[in-house]
């Protein structure tokens, strides 16, 4: 049902859901309800797996893939399975991602897929991931809250995180790979940065850009930065990896 | 490392066409140039943004084409180059043999004049 269209400006006839804008989670949400944060106000809505051609100020796109984390039946009266995988408003002439979420059997469904989110490693989808120490030094590992790597020594010193499945892409209709970080430092970053992306090889590399498809580089000291890549390209199996030297924490990595 | 050339949509060359702006990467050693020319590089402290309106900051290197082609021509390019790399060992082979029988046969003809050394004793 990629290719599903749908458009409307409320909850109307028939519709087995309703969007709702605000930057406040909505309190006592009925089944299916969908929550747009924006304090932008939403005039109207399309679910569609390619952009509106005539798009209004205030609206809202919902992409819809081959699958999705929130999947939900559209209508009251048989079936139109929607699968949205990203929501975007139009404001100021321009598409701005939003965050989004359904309401769907009691809880709050984001429209992304997580490969490791907070401690949890996804491996529905990830098969788990794997730590690949480079050296004796290493003291990379997967926490409750997240993936610490930690090297203070010079030379050498580096990890590779990575799944322990090789994962088909395009993956669904997702196209980006994102990833939120903490740095406390990098060893030698012109030559050695963190990276994340697709990744090749089974085993570690020699904390290069080696065995990596797709990459993106994740240097820039501080917490809570998030990275993206762009996945549109990526044809084939591959391994999702980061590679970490220095200091680093790793709290999420997932497809949108 | 390589030099790579990037047009305004970050895509990558090979070789400048007077346009576009030069950056060094480790990322496409022994690469060939359809593979390289199949990627996009977005530079530290640059940003693309793409057709759907997400945006990326360098450093970024992703492939443009389906990456799968890529890899494809990059695999012929190394068969080729181990097929090349072959036919020149055969061929240095061979001139290594021609060497050692001209050396043979030098050393024969040293040796027979038709009178050893034995008979001036």
């Amino acid at each position: 049902m990629g290719a599903c269209f749908l458009y409307g400006n409320g909850s109307g006839n028939g519709l087995n859901f309703k969007v709702v804008g605000g930057t406040t989670q909505p309190e006592n949400p009925k089944e299916n309800t969908i929550w747009v944060n924006t304090d932008t106000a939403i005039t109207a809505w399309v679910f569609s797996a390619t952009a509106p051609d005539s798009p209004v100020e205030g609206m809202v796109w919902f992409c819809t893939g081959s699958t999705s984390s929130a999947g939900f039946n559209a209508v009251k009266k048989n079936t139109v399975t929607l699968c949205p995988i990203g929501a975007k408003l139009y404001a100021g002439g321009a598409w701005t991602e939003v965050p989004a979420k359904s309401f769907l059997a009691g809880q709050w469904v984001d429209w992304i897929t997580y490969l490791y989110n907070l401690g949890d490693a996804c491996e529905a989808i990830s098969g788990g991931w794997n730590v690949l120490n480079y050296s004796s030094s290493a003291t990379t590992k997967l926490s409750a809250n997240c993936i610490i790597g930690d090297y203070n020594n010079i030379n050498g010193a580096h990890a590779i995180v990575k799944t322990k499945n090789k994962i088909t892409f395009p993956y669904g209709n997702f196209n980006t790979l994102k990833i939120v970080t903490d740095v406390t430092n990098q060893i030698n970053a012109s030559a050695y940065p963190n990276r994340f992306g697709l990744y090749t090889l089974s085993g570690i590399n020699d904390g290069t850009s080696q065995g990596f498809a797709l990459q993106a580089t994740c240097k820039e000291i501080g917490t809570g930065k998030q990275y993206s890549l762009d996945i549109s390209a990526a044809k084939g199996d591959f391994y999702v990896a980061w590679l970490n030297v220095g200091k680093a924490k790793v709290y999420k990595i997932w497809l949108e | 490392m390589k030099t790579i050339y990037l047009d305004s949509d970050f895509k990558c060359h090979s070789f400048d066409d007077g346009t576009m702006t030069s950056v060094e990467t480790d990322f496409f050693d022994g690469k060939c140039d359809a593979y390289i020319e199949g990627y996009r590089i977005i530079p530290a402290g640059e940003s693309w943004t793409r057709s759907d309106g997400e945006r990326f900051t360098g450093e970024m290197i992703a492939p443009w084409k389906p990456w799968q082609e890529l890899d494809d021509a990059q695999r012929e390019y190394e068969r080729e180059l181990a097929q090349a790399l072959s036919a020149e060992n055969d061929a240095l082979i061979a001139d290594m043999a021609q060497m050692i029988e001209e050396v043979y046969q030098s050393d024969l003809e040293m040796m027979t004049p038709g009178v050893s050394e034995d008979a001036y004793s």
